[in-house]
């Protein structure tokens, strides 16, 4: 394999031995269970998301559903959006984010983002 | 060994190391295309797709993907904002096995065993003012500025090739790392957060989750270190969720390559961890090597609990259990807040 530079004295640590797994997709996936794909109980598909909140209070079950569909000039928001407990909202492409609103969320997406891909797709051909 | 890892501004020969290893990962084929790495974690996860341009991929890019796909991918039972890295229990040890595996090829690249990842303590810059916090010697004189294409100092030499937009992993065209703090939030934490977070008696609770000790239910009562250093409730004042925090909090306010996903495309992204981790080692100091969930405790996560596996794409996996105590890699010069 190109790239190695193997030495005696970090057998343990060498570029082979990390690679091992990746030429495997990696270890340690929860066993039939992992699936890619932003998680979350919001989802995301053709720009509609789904967030469920629930709360216990006073002994009542309160429930509350919340269905977004985004789009950004016409087209799907590629990714979900997810509502916290607290009404921030919070759009899987941004993981360390949640803000007001989501207009506030396009608003980023845009300004992060852009509406353009950052390349030509040549791995289309391979998918 | 165990090797000491030093403040980053207090310590030129750690600060050195770092760099200069850094960068050797960087300009270091993995002998592993685009496509290839594609192919290879679909033979896992069959739905993980690229997009993009087809080309060679460095040891660092590899770290990168690693991020994403852990990043990308769900457990169960589903809970908000939760995949194998991020969003609840696992969120520390498996960010504690992401740097030592890193810090492995930093001390393989170099061969320099005594090779160490360094910390920022971001929260003694949150102490400064709003305009003072980009201006730093840190970002000046070491990391090549906070706004703006990195063009200057050691990580001018850095290329992004992979970049999360949106949803979608590409493979683009290499380009300089970029950053745009205090633009999308205008502080970073601030000591008296941090305190507050480590005021927390227990690691995590029930729904194992970003709404963990959010207390807006009885539900999420619970206390959750792990969910105030991560950034989702706020730490001064507990059972409210107002991020982004500490750790959520520097990701935002730097921005730019530290937004999306591919976040370890930048440098400081290990910087950040480091100090978490170091937080981490402050609490179980208070409050013993202690993790939940346990192995039978009920609707905890699968991949969070303490004897699960890790997601490891590189290098062997480790259980939260086997990193509780990280003494047999590294230690912290100073777990003072």
């Amino acid at each position: 394999m190109k790239g190695l530079t193997l030495m005696s004295s970090y057998d343990e640590t060498d570029l082979a031995r990390l690679l091992t797994h990746l030429r495997e997709g990696g270890i340690g996936l929860p066993e039939g269970e992992a699936h890619a794909g932003h998680g979350g109980p919001g989802g995301g598909h053709n720009g509609e998301s789904t967030s469920v909140r629930t709360a216990s209070y006073r002994g009542h079950e309160i429930r509350v559903e919340t269905t977004y569909r985004a789009t950004i000039d016409g087209e799907p928001l590629d990714g979900g959006l997810d509502v916290l407990n607290n009404g921030a909202v919070h759009y899987h492409g941004l993981p360390q984010y949640a803000v007001a609103s989501a207009l506030d969320i396009l608003r980023l997406v845009i300004d992060h983002f852009g509406t353009e891909p950052p390349a030509r797709d040549e791995l289309g051909e391979f998918r | 060994m165990t090797v000491t890892r030093r403040n980053i501004l207090t310590s030129d020969e750690a600060r050195e190391r770092f760099l200069s290893g850094v960068v050797m990962l960087a300009q270091e084929d993995a002998g592993i295309t685009a496509s290839q790495a594609m192919f290879a974690v679909r033979s896992r996860i069959p739905r993980f797709e690229m997009f993009g341009i087809e080309q060679p991929l460095t040891v660092w890019d590899l770290f990168v993907l690693w991020h994403v796909v852990a990043m990308t991918t769900s457990s169960l039972p589903p809970g908000r904002l939760r995949n194998l890295a991020h969003g609840g229990p696992v969120f520390l040890p498996w960010h504690r096995l992401f740097l030592i595996r890193l810090e492995q090829q930093l001390q393989r690249v170099t061969g320099d065993a005594n090779t160490a990842l360094p910390y920022w303590d971001w929260a003694a810059d949150g102490e400064l003012s709003p305009t003072e916090q980009p201006e730093t010697r840190l970002w000046k004189d070491i990391l090549g500025g906070s706004r703006g294409d990195v063009a200057s100092g050691p990580l001018a030499a850095m290329r992004v090739r992979l970049f999360q937009q949106g949803n979608r992993l590409w493979s683009v065209p290499p380009r300089p790392l970029t950053r745009d703090a205090g633009t999308d939030i205008a502080t970073l934490p601030k000591r008296e957060d941090v305190a507050a977070a480590l005021k927390a008696h227990l690691y995590d609770s029930a729904p194992w989750d970003g709404d963990s000790d959010s207390g807006l239910s009885e539900q999420t009562r619970g206390e959750s270190f792990r969910n105030r250093v991560e950034g989702w409730v706020d730490p001064r004042t507990p059972g409210e969720q107002a991020p982004p925090q500490l750790h959520n909090r520097v990701h935002v306010w730097i921005s730019g390559d530290m937004a999306p996903g591919t976040s370890p495309n930048d440098p400081v992204f290990y910087l950040n961890h480091c100090n978490e981790d170091r937080l981490w080692e402050a609490w179980m100091s208070r409050n013993g090597r202690n993790y939940r969930p346990g192995d039978t405790e009920p609707n905890a996560p699968s991949g969070h609990r303490l004897h699960d596996q890790m997601y490891a794409l590189l290098g062997e996996s480790l259980t939260p259990a086997q990193v509780l105590d990280p003494s047999q890699w590294y230690e912290y010069d100073d777990l003072s807040l």
